[in-house]
């Protein structure tokens, strides 16, 4: 294995429609953790909680103001809009109070002139899930993953996250079995690029890449291992993102640094 | 009519970059330039309103309804500038 070969491609059409959810919160008083199960006090809905980020207050102050996303919620439709959330219990202890209704964020399939791409928002962040197996000779040189992106417009640029998550034999949960769901194997803490150029021309291709270190940062995923890979765009982040249009991938290249 | 609030304003913003991208339209501005504009069009839309309606000829100005000459105010912009 020589470095900088690649181990796996995906394309649009390897995305799983995920039941990705996304939603704001404020008056956040008590930190949850990946994984946990997060329960709407009003509506009685439940999902998974598969990462968050404060941007705003702390914790301490009851004024954490952020954003979470939501994986296998027991009725997709159920939520109330603006109702209080507890972590780990259906006993309501209002860790936090969302900003909306939690909305289905799963990157929608597009073309753009005939060629398939997925569409991530400008506005609310969305999600794309592939799974793979890390081919046999990956040597641990650690991962260079290459996005592919168009857009209609070359204003502005993007900001990418990516998770990883590896499933290892006979030791992680894949799916959710009974009525807890809080058992699932979730994903590493992700690695960013925020600084995203879109192409220099519209309807151009751009490049970029987000790297992860062999071990931990990758969810220590090992050859030949099942992974999941879940691409997220932060357009709720104005800053970092600021391109007025729909994020159209065309590719991810995954290879070995 | 009172100007758009901040969740309308938002709301508004995303559809319009959203029908842009699904037009294939190229904007070529940032999300905050674009979202200065919207805000920037109701403000002129809400200090303006009484103008424009002062404009009209009667009986237009009294039979019409606020909906009416919103239509009116679209049909006419949009024409003159060819997006209708």
């Amino acid at each position: 294995m020589a470095t900088g070969d690649t181990l796996v491609v995906f394309t649009p059409a390897s995305n799983l429609s995920g039941d990705f959810q996304y939603v704001a919160y404020t008056s956040g008083d008590t930190e949850p953790t990946v994984g946990d199960t997060i329960w709407g006090d009003t509506s009685n809905e439940t999902a998974v909680l598969e990462y968050y980020e404060q941007q705003s207050g702390t914790w301490g102050g009851s004024d954490s103001a952020g954003f979470m996303i939501f994986s296998n919620p027991s009725d997709a439709g159920g939520w109330s809009s603006g109702e209080n959330w507890t972590a780990n219990t259906t006993t309501p202890s209002n860790d936090g109070t969302f900003t909306s209704v939690p909305v289905n964020c799963a990157a929608t399939f597009d073309t753009a002139n005939n060629v398939l791409v997925l569409d991530f928002d400008a506005t609310v962040n969305e999600v794309a899930l592939f799974q793979g197996v890390m081919p046999d000779h990956y040597d641990g040189g650690g991962l260079t993953i290459t996005l592919g992106v168009t857009s209609t417009t070359a204003t502005g640029d993007m900001s990418w996250f990516i998770f990883l998550k590896s499933l290892t034999d006979d030791v992680d949960n894949l799916t959710n079995v009974g009525t807890d769901p809080s058992g699932l194997k979730v994903f590493a803490a992700p690695n960013t690029n925020i600084a995203f150029d879109a192409a220099s021309v519209a309807g151009e291709v751009a490049y970029g890449t987000i790297t992860f270190s062999n071990g931990a940062d990758m969810d220590s995923i090992a050859a030949g291992e099942l992974f999941f890979l879940l691409l997220m765009r932060d357009a709720q982040d104005g800053t970092a993102d600021d391109m007025a249009a729909d994020a159209e991938l065309v590719f991810i290249k995954v290879a070995e640094t | 009519m009172a100007a758009l609030d901040d969740t309308a304003r938002v709301a508004l913003w995303a559809d319009f970059m959203r029908q842009a991208s699904s037009t294939r339209v190229d904007l070529a501005l940032t999300k905050s330039q674009l979202r200065a504009a919207v805000d920037a069009t109701d403000d002129w839309i809400e200090a303006n309103q009484g103008s424009f309606n002062a404009a009209l000829p009667q009986p237009a100005r009294s039979v019409l309804t606020a909906k009416d000459k919103t239509k009116l105010f679209m049909a006419v912009a949009g024409k003159r500038f060819g997006v209708f």
